[in-house]
């Protein structure tokens, strides 16, 4: 049953900027394109922090790549001491 | 099988809508509910406010807050209630805020002398014109305001209102009865030498 609290809820019920919904969308993406970004990026730069801190320059790290210095993987194929015939 | 492929996103419940919206993060769910619920907000929050354009940032940040913490509704209280509860909360904040000072309801601005109380009724408040309605709520402090909309406009029942104020049904019984007091002693003071609706 409608009364004079509901009358005047209506009217400004009516007052609701249409725009606003877009508005809402709109902040809510920037919240969610900020926050991917800074769970992509916080934890990266807080590992750097710590091991800059910790004073770790990455000099012991082990290394990787070509100028490693680890042999190579043998080849398991071949016995130990295999020599291929004819040579 | 054919009336689930059918149903429209409107013919959902806010629960389902919920708990699709959490498990699929698409956003089509949540417009569902903003669209339930946007301009209900927005009203509360000029009655709380008392201006427009607050109102219509304050609604902003209170859907996003909604969106933010969808996962933390666990359905002890329906889902109204626990939008409203954020709207009021967020208001009293920006009034806080705002005004530094924490007069929320009646009893916190003047000590009326409780042991005179007496129930107005219903009536008093309800056939009062819209005008001059709108005129009385706007000299109430924000927090009977909002006591008296959630009564009369959203029809919550007394332990609803005690659930968005986090209060127990006797503190709500007696923040009611005080508001519709001060209501009408604001009403008397304003419109007391033309009693009569319409002149």
């Amino acid at each position: 049953m409608s009364n004079s609290f509901k009358q005047l809820q209506e009217a400004r019920e009516a007052l609701l900027p249409s725009d606003l919904e877009g508005r809402v969308g709109q902040q809510f993406g920037n919240y969610v394109s900020i926050t991917n970004t800074l769970e992509t990026y916080v934890p990266c730069a807080i590992n750097v922090a710590l091991r800059f801190l910790s004073g770790d320059t990455g000099a012991h790290a082990p290394k990787q790549g070509p100028d490693s210095g680890e042999e190579d993987e043998p080849d398991w194929r071949f016995p130990p001491n295999f020599r291929a015939p004819g040579r | 099988m054919t009336a689930l492929a059918t149903k429209k996103l409107t013919d959902y419940s806010d629960s389902e809508l919920i708990a699709k919206y959490l498990r699929d993060q698409n956003s089509a769910y949540f417009t569902i509910l903003y669209r339930r619920y946007a301009s209900k907000v927005f009203a509360k929050c000029i009655s709380m406010l008392n201006d427009e354009g607050l109102a219509r940032d304050a609604t902003q940040d209170i859907f996003i807050k909604i969106m933010l913490n969808l996962s933390k509704f666990t359905e002890q209280s329906s889902f109204s209630t626990w939008i409203y509860s954020i709207t009021y909360n967020y208001c009293i904040d920006m009034i806080r805020k705002k005004k530094k000072l924490p007069m929320i309801f009646t009893e916190d601005i003047s000590k009326v002398s409780y042991e005179k109380e007496v129930d107005i009724p219903d009536s008093v408040l309800l056939e009062m014109k819209q005008e001059r309605l709108e005129k009385v709520l706007d000299q109430l402090p924000p927090g009977d305001r909002a006591i008296l909309m959630m009564k009369y406009a959203d029809d919550l029942s007394i332990k609803e209102i005690g659930d968005v104020l986090s209060k127990t049904e006797s503190a709500i019984k007696m923040q009611i009865m005080r508001a519709k007091q001060k209501a009408h002693s604001i009403y008397e003071e304003l419109y007391g030498d033309d009693p009569v609706e319409g002149n």
